[in-house]
């Protein structure tokens, strides 16, 4: 039976979600950047979700592209989590987030106990696992042959050359030329990362699931 | 022990995927478009079934090859003013993958705004965008 027919496999972690944060603030029109404190003290990954509505009835992934003139990027650093937002709606708005942090493969430590406060399974069986098959760092312009046959999911981040911040790859891009940004290619065979130029990365953490996608 | 020692632990929340799919579709060679007031030239709704934490996604327009990890997905496509001349370019697409309500999600695609007060635009080929993506439950309960 392949990998990806099983809710789970021992042979395979999951991702663990370590901590995890809320909450909001004021946008007027224009750029800003908030910073939160994570308390890590060391550099995680994360996933944000943001949205104007206070239950995230409409809300987006990091960034949020479309014609709705108001996006949030993210990044992190060993200390805190700085949002970067910007608005041209011209008016103040409120921005809910909610961050779920992992931990990098380039850190050990115990986590404290995040399960207890939300949901009431730690498993639920109706629900799929995705399996990490390959986890790591590699160089800011790579490949790396995963061999599955198959596209499998992906989560990338990479840290910033100007500032050592890290960011999720929440962006592809494809033009008549090569696009400025950091960027991840998947493939059935083969995932190709590139450096960039603006920002430049200088590492990449990757995710490689079993999971196809 | 670290966290990476154990393959899950029942002291520490997972990501618990709820689904995969695809959504895609096709913007036409003739789209009329204005860049500042009805930028919008796909909006497509799809249920996935339940609310959800967050998005992992791949994106691929049949222009170019290859298949770009992110939810959000930038390219680009042949247009032309309807009026003032200024002949055939192209003009940059942005595609988002969005929730617009619990347990829907939609494939938004518009041109960016160029200032001022432009004319129409037309599309002079036609592009179709798809999203692969997968969903998973979000761990605040909505």
């Amino acid at each position: 039976m392949a990998i990806a027919d099983l809710l789970l496999s021992t042979d395979f972690p999951i991702d663990k979600i370590v901590g995890f944060q809320s909450g909001n603030y004021s946008l007027p029109s224009g750029f800003q950047t908030n910073t939160i404190n994570h308390g890590f003290g060391w550099q995680p990954l994360y996933m944000l979700r943001w949205s104007t509505d206070s239950d995230f009835a409409t809300s987006f992934d990091e960034r949020g592209v479309s014609f709705n003139f108001i996006s949030v990027s993210a990044s992190t650093s060993s200390a805190n989590i700085q949002l970067t937002s910007l608005n041209q709606t011209g008016a103040t708005v409120t921005i809910y987030y909610r961050v779920l942090y992992f931990l990098p493969t380039t850190v050990d430590m115990d986590s404290a106990n995040t399960q207890s406060s939300l949901d009431s399974f730690f498993m639920n069986t109706d629900y799929n696992y995705t399996k990490i098959f390959s986890e790591g760092t590699t160089s800011p312009t790579s490949t790396i042959n995963h061999g599955l046959g198959y596209m499998p999911q992906v989560e990338a981040w990479y840290v910033r050359q100007l500032d050592s911040r890290l960011s999720r790859v929440v962006q592809g891009a494809s033009f008549s030329s090569p696009s400025s940004e950091p960027s991840v290619l998947v493939d059935d065979n083969i995932i190709s990362f590139t450096q960039g130029s603006s920002p430049q990365s200088t590492l990449w953490h990757y995710k490689i699931y079993a999971d196809s996608i | 022990m670290s966290v990476h020692d154990f393959i899950l632990s029942s002291d520490i929340a997972s990501l618990k995927n709820d689904s995969v799919d695809v959504i895609s579709g096709i913007i036409a060679n003739g789209t009329i478009f204005n860049p500042n007031t009805s930028p919008t030239v796909l909006n497509i709704p799809k249920s996935v079934g339940t609310i959800n934490a967050g998005i992992r996604a791949i994106g691929n327009t049949s222009k170019y090859s290859g298949w770009y990890l992110g939810v959000t997905f930038v390219t680009e496509m042949l247009v032309e003013p309807t009026s003032g001349g200024g002949g055939i370019f192209l003009q940059t697409l942005y595609c988002n993958l969005e929730r617009i309500s619990p347990g829907t999600i939609r494939l938004h695609a518009s041109f960016e705004g160029v200032g001022g007060t432009p004319p129409d635009f037309i599309t002079r080929e036609a592009v179709t965008i798809t999203f692969r993506f997968a969903t998973f439950l979000s761990p605040f309960d909505n």
